[in-house]
């Protein structure tokens, strides 16, 4: 929807219509409690907080009436409301600052929230009504308006449905929180851009949740306004380009040759083309050349290494829980799945459903690695549902669906999985996460567990579902878990297959999916989701399909920078990242001609093979200490969040003068070594060292520059050494683009 | 208005602006400048106020970790009165405060009592070392072990509130670090990310070949090749950063700059290097590794570091390498007087130099571990001999964990010195005055800091906010 030039509402006119409002008629439920969001008292920071603050404690948002109301009226004495003289109210003079209130002033006399409560407190103060209706629906107006403009305020409009039918225009009440911190919200709804953006803003009135998107756009006219995007390749380009082109923002050209192989090999690969592969790209006339390497790529075993390694950092595939020969099996099993191509449903439900001995059946280290039944509920929602559900262990989810009895409820489905603990080497006897030995999943019948709301046993339910299947409980969860119906399955995988092939989610966090954090384009993620599903969950089909658009061979470099160009969520242009610790310690390596040492590992073991995090107890090598340094998740967490691409000092020390990377250059049989015997001049050596660190050869400049070092040097060996360091050391090389 | 149309300034920063403002203030180092021309240190962000009106910028903290758990009923808390299974054979002493005793294995802390105050009362449930280290250290109320720390310890959540700050150093520096308890890593950044940890400084530093880490290159030659190279990936590393929309392109950069500054620049590495010091002033320390990591701590907050940590383990502590005097591991009292001399002369001098050099109310140094030890004394076979500890299956007196009360020594940082807050029962049991839990301890830090406990920024892995120390408040005792 593009709505012109919008004039800022009248917010004096709102204010005197939500005071009239007030004046007429004030329901507990409906309005003190709108009051006690809108002004912020019931945040998680506030006397939302478990702990309340200053002894005055609220339910967090709200969602308990009836005890904010007792804390209210009844708490403290009564002394928080004052009947004879309403606007003395301790709630008021805290509210309005009058007397010295911890979180400042939050509203004033002349605003509406102060009339609600006044008048609330002057007519007996009562207490949430026996037949309250809750908010069925909250709908916002615009949900999704492109403005232009190089800034705007964009009003919106909120309107509350009741369960009853009854309707009430609640804008001015309603809580708007915008995903993008610039950009600002008013209290009666206009959002406001200091410069061109996009922004969603979450708007919530009682239980009601509804999400608007609002992008302000520059202007444009004339020839300018002609969009001159290139043609779609597939569905992928069809919906960025139409989104691209909503917003009047056109797309980077295509990435050159060597920029598209050496991208494609880093995500499909985790390793750098050879120099020999990066000059036959180059010089392959074929135009479906790059089709050709998409297929050349996800045929090579390395592709397997790849997803090995994303779904090991997921499933916690860890020494000291599975010790190093489960660590082994199980990530060798998900190796052999993903290099056979084992539809991604089949695998999940094999990893689900698995029970036995840890050595005999590799899926069923996922049970061993998660041992209590609320750790198992999360991880089994967060990785497989893209549901992140743990905040309603303690309370109703925030900004979710999900409520603290379906949380608990969820739980119980996963009481009664047991382990038959063979034996048992742990090496250290006070650390009783560490397994040493075989074990045996077992499946015994539901446990009871309390749901610590109701203080009665939790009844097993799948999650969001009625009731629990027949059957073998396990299969059963597989089974609907996987299930083409239950499209959160299929959806939160395909988001997590395009992060890893695009460098951001469709939705952000990758599994965070939930209505009230959308996706960057809704229909693009579902008509993928359609396409995951047909295709019999193919991760394969899935990855050749976003590596084949024109979106994802993009050039990181727009002619046109700027705020939309820039915003990720647009891939107007590839997004560059920092490279993981595997892979820059692998292109560390491939450049330089020497491996890096892990423990435990055979030499020559790529970073990007290795099966777990700590192979030899406290024992580290040098490549062992790299990746812990560069930000390796010691896999204690089923989150994409524990691995850290964060730059740190000692990443910087390491780089600049570590010990693995002295060795690697100075080391007898290296690429250097063997391009100074070579009998080359200086020029050949740079290219070479060029071509074998960035794939790709000098630019003129870079090329004067380093022989100019040679000429330098007291030596050529010192000069090469010093030319390599630069180039491992060099962004090209730490960040994908 | 409940919502004001431009809030929160801390709110208004974007994550890269934030990296960007964290990594600032390094650009105001020439070498940097040269080394990194592509103008990314132009943007440093140092103007930018994290959120709270009372910033206090130029505090800092020293903290001295007994890892494993010192008894307090031997050293700061003594119990002469207290029946012969659990009292000690160390008799109490007093100090130059009347009315205040310590044993008397520690005659020169005792002579500075003026300048510290004693907590007495400090007490949690953490009974494991991991447990206990993490209450403490990061305020998790878990009673029970875990491999590694769910919440942020105080250190990096004062790295990160500090990370606007302007100095050629890191901000947080571990001098021995305070990091694990066997497999267990007991402080770490948890969500606020590995780049709040700490430069971490290892080995022993009365060592002859002591050298700091990463940050020796041993010769003056060494330290040319790597300007040169420097030089020359400055001409060759030209990729766009802006490219980059995350911030970690110009954090890598400044990174980088700080890794080459501190590797070849003399002065930041002066800051390490106690070759500096008249040879009286090491001695007064204590030439052992507790001593100069002492005088290498004063050197770094001296030097503008925000956080220093050093714990107390190793060698000095006996046969196991820490405090922790179980029966099987040590002869506690064997144990405690072994470590004593260079315990009690290291933190005397710590004190005494805080105050005689001026840094009294700007830095505050504390002295713990993660509990106290169980006052009634275990008679059970040592495990093996050595160093304070009877030949194994030798029935010997032990003294196992005490979360229930320990104390905590306070200097500097502008406290009241000269008192005893808060007591334990007859026995040292358990506090009947003043218990106060580690969330007042990281409240009392956090105080100090200048760091507000509700705005500070802190968000865990979902983007929840966090609270800081929640149940606690400063310890009002300690305010001047």
């Amino acid at each position: 929807m593009l709505l012109g030039m919008l004039l800022l509402p009248e917010a004096a006119r709102a204010d005197q219509a939500a005071i009239e409002q007030a004046a007429a008629a004030v329901s507990f439920d409906r309005d003190v409690m709108a009051v006690l969001s809108k002004g912020g008292c019931n945040a998680g920071t506030c006397h939302g907080n478990l702990n309340g603050k200053g002894g005055f404690f609220l339910s967090l948002r709200g969602q308990d009436p009836a005890a904010d109301w007792q804390e209210l009226v009844a708490s403290a004495d009564g002394r928080r409301i004052n009947r004879i003289d309403p606007s003395r109210s301790l709630i008021l003079l805290k509210a309005t600052a009058e007397v010295p209130h911890g979180g400042g002033r939050r509203f004033g006399r002349e605003d509406p929230e102060w009339a609600v409560l006044e008048r609330w407190i002057r007519d007996a103060a009562a207490g949430p009504a026996a037949d309250a209706v809750g908010v069925a629906e909250l709908i916002v107006e615009p949900a999704d308006a492109v403005v232009s403009g190089e800034q705007a305020d964009v009003p919106l409009t909120v309107t509350a449905e009741f369960a009853d039918g009854s309707r009430r225009d609640v804008t001015r009440m309603a809580v708007y929180e915008p995903s993008d911190p610039l950009v600002d919200v008013t209290a009666d709804g206009v959002v406001g851009f200091d410069r061109p953006g996009l922004a969603t803003v979450t708007v919530r009135y009682l239980r009601g949740q509804a999400v608007a998107r609002v992008a302000v756009v520059p202007p444009r006219e004339g020839e300018a306004a002609l969009w001159r995007g290139p043609e779609p390749a597939n569905i992928i380009d069809e919906q960025v380009f139409a989104r691209l082109q909503q917003l009047g923002v056109e797309p980077a050209p295509a990435a050159s040759d060597l920029v598209f192989l050496r991208r494609l090999s880093l995500d499909l690969l985790g390793v750098l083309p050879t120099p020999d592969e990066a000059k036959a790209f180059e010089a392959d006339q074929a135009s479906d050349k790059r089709e050709q390497l998409v297929d050349r790529l996800l045929a090579r075993p390395e592709w397997a290494d790849v997803w090995a390694g994303i779904w090991s950092d997921l499933l916690r595939v860890e020494e000291k829980t599975l010790d190093a020969k489960g660590v082994e099996l199980f990530h060798a099993w998900m190796r052999q799945s993903f290099a056979e191509g084992t539809p991604l449903d089949a695998f999940v439900r094999e990893i689900v459903a698995a029970r036995g001995s840890t050595y005999d059946v590799p899926p069923a280290n996922f049970w061993r690695a998660h041992r209590e039944p609320i750790i198992r509920a999360e991880t089994t929602a967060q990785v497989f549902l893209g549901a992140r559900i743990g905040c309603a262990k303690c309370h109703n989810h925030p900004f979710d669906r999900w409520l603290q009895d379906e949380y608990h409820d969820w739980s119980a489905v996963f009481t009664g999985i047991d382990y038959e603990i063979v034996k048992n080497e742990r090496k250290d006897d006070l650390d009783k996460h560490e397994f040493v030995g075989e074990q045996i999943v077992q499946l015994n019948d539901f446990q009871e567990r309390k749901n610590p709301r109701t203080d009665a046993p939790a009844t097993p339910r799948l999650l969001g579902e009625e009731g629990y299947p027949d059957g073998d409980r396990l299969e059963a969860l597989a089974a609907w878990m996987t299930s083409p119906a239950n499209r959160r399955f299929a959806r939160s995988q395909v988001n997590r297959i395009w992060f890893h092939c695009m460098g951001r989610g469709l939705v952000e966090p990758v599994d965070d999916l939930r209505d009230t954090n959308p996706a960057s384009h809704p229909e693009l993620l579902e008509q993928l989701t359609d396409h995951f599903i047909a295709s019999g969950h193919d991760v394969r089909g899935l990855v050749r399909l976003i590596c084949t658009s024109q979106t994802y061979g993009l050039a990181s470099q727009h002619p046109a920078p700027g705020p939309l160009v820039d915003d990720p969520q647009l891939y107007a242009r590839a997004i560059v990242r920092r490279r993981s610790a595997e892979r820059i310690l692998d292109a560390q390596v491939a450049a330089l001609g020497v491996a890096a040492r892990f423990e435990g590992y055979d030499e020559g073991t790529r970073a990007g093979e290795l099966a777990g995090v700590e192979r030899v107890r406290r024992k580290a090598a040098d490549g062992d200490e790299f990746l812990r340094l560069f930000g390796k998740p010691e896999r204690l967490l089923a989150c994409e969040c524990e691995r850290s691409n964060e730059p740190t000092l000692s990443q910087a020390l390491t780089l600049v003068g570590g010990p693995g990377l002295n060795r690697r250059l100075a080391a007898d049989a290296n690429r250097l070594t063997q391009l100074l015997s070579a009998d080359l001049s200086p020029e050949a050596i740079v290219d070479e060292l060029f071509w074998a660190a960035l794939v790709r050869p000098p630019t003129a400049d870079e090329k004067a520059s380093a022989v100019e070092a040679f000429a330098a040097a007291a030596t050529p060996r010192e000069a090469a050494e010093d030319l390599a360091w630069a180039l491992v050391n060099a962004k090209e090389l730490l960040f994908r683009n | 208005m409940p919502q004001t149309r431009r809030g929160n300034p801390l709110k208004r920063l974007r994550r890269r602006e934030l990296l960007r403002a964290g990594l600032g203030g390094f650009a105001s180092l020439s070498l940097a400048d040269v080394l990194r021309r592509q103008a990314a240190a132009s943007e440093a962000g140092g103007g930018k106020q994290a959120a709270g009106g009372r910033e206090r910028h130029d505090t800092a903290v020293i903290l001295v970790w007994l890892r494993g758990g010192c008894s307090h009923l031997d050293t700061f808390d003594p119990k002469p009165e207290a029946p012969r299974e659990f009292r000690g054979p160390f008799a109490p002493i007093n100090t130059n405060v009347p009315g205040i005793q310590l044993t008397e294995l520690l005659p020169k802390i005792a002579q500075v009592a003026d300048r510290f105050t004693l907590l007495r009362s400090i007490a949690h449930d953490g009974g494991g070392h991991p447990a206990g280290s993490l209450q403490v250290l990061s305020g998790d109320r878990d009673a029970a072990d875990k491999p590694a720390p769910v919440h942020p310890d105080w250190m990096s959540v004062a790295a990160f509130a500090r990370r606007h700050r302007q100095s050629a150093l890191p901000n947080y520096i571990a001098v021995n670090p305070v990091d694990r308890y066997d497999n267990f890593v007991i402080a770490g950044p948890a969500y606020l990310g590995p780049s709040f940890g700490p430069f971490q400084v290892t080995g022993n530093p009365d060592a002859a070949d002591f050298r700091v880490p990463n940050l020796d290159l041993g010769s003056d030659a060494a330290v040319q090749r790597l300007s040169d190279r420097a030089t020359l990936a400055g001409r060759l590393d030209r990729i766009a950063r802006g490219l980059d929309t995350s911030g970690a392109m110009e954090a890598c950069d400044r990174f980088e700059a700080q890794a080459l500054s501190l590797l070849t620049s003399p002065e930041a590495r002066k800051a390490f290097d106690l070759s500096e010091e008249a040879d009286a002033v090491r001695e007064r320390y204590g030439r052992n590794a507790w001593g100069q990591q002492c005088l290498m701590a004063r050197r770094l907050v001296e030097a503008g570091v925000s956080v220093v940590t050093t714990e107390f383990d190793g060698p000095l502590c006996g046969r196991v390498a820490n405090w922790d005097d179980h029966a099987v591991n040590h002869h506690v009292f064997e144990a405690l007087a072994y470590r004593a001399p260079p315990f009690d002369q290291a933190v005397s001098a710590l004190i005494e130099d805080l105050y005689a050099r001026g840094l009294d109310q700007r830095v505050m140094v504390i002295v713990t571990g993660e509990f106290g030890r169980t006052p009634r004394i275990s008679h059970v076979a040592s495990s093996g001999g050595g160093v304070a500890s009877g030949a194994a299956g030798t029935v010997q007196p032990g003294r196992d964990h005490w979360p229930r009360a320990n104390t905590m020594l306070f200097a500097g940082g502008g406290i009241r010195t000269g008192a005893v807050i808060g007591a334990t029962d007859r026995v040292g049991e358990d506090p009947i005055d003043r218990r106060v839990g580690p969330d007042d301890f990281l409240a009392t830090l956090y105080h100090h800091l200048g760091i507000d406990r509700i705005h500070s920024g802190v968000t865990d892995f979902s983007g929840r906010p966090v609270l800081l120390a929640p149940r606690g408040e400063p310890i009002p005792e300690l305010s001047g």
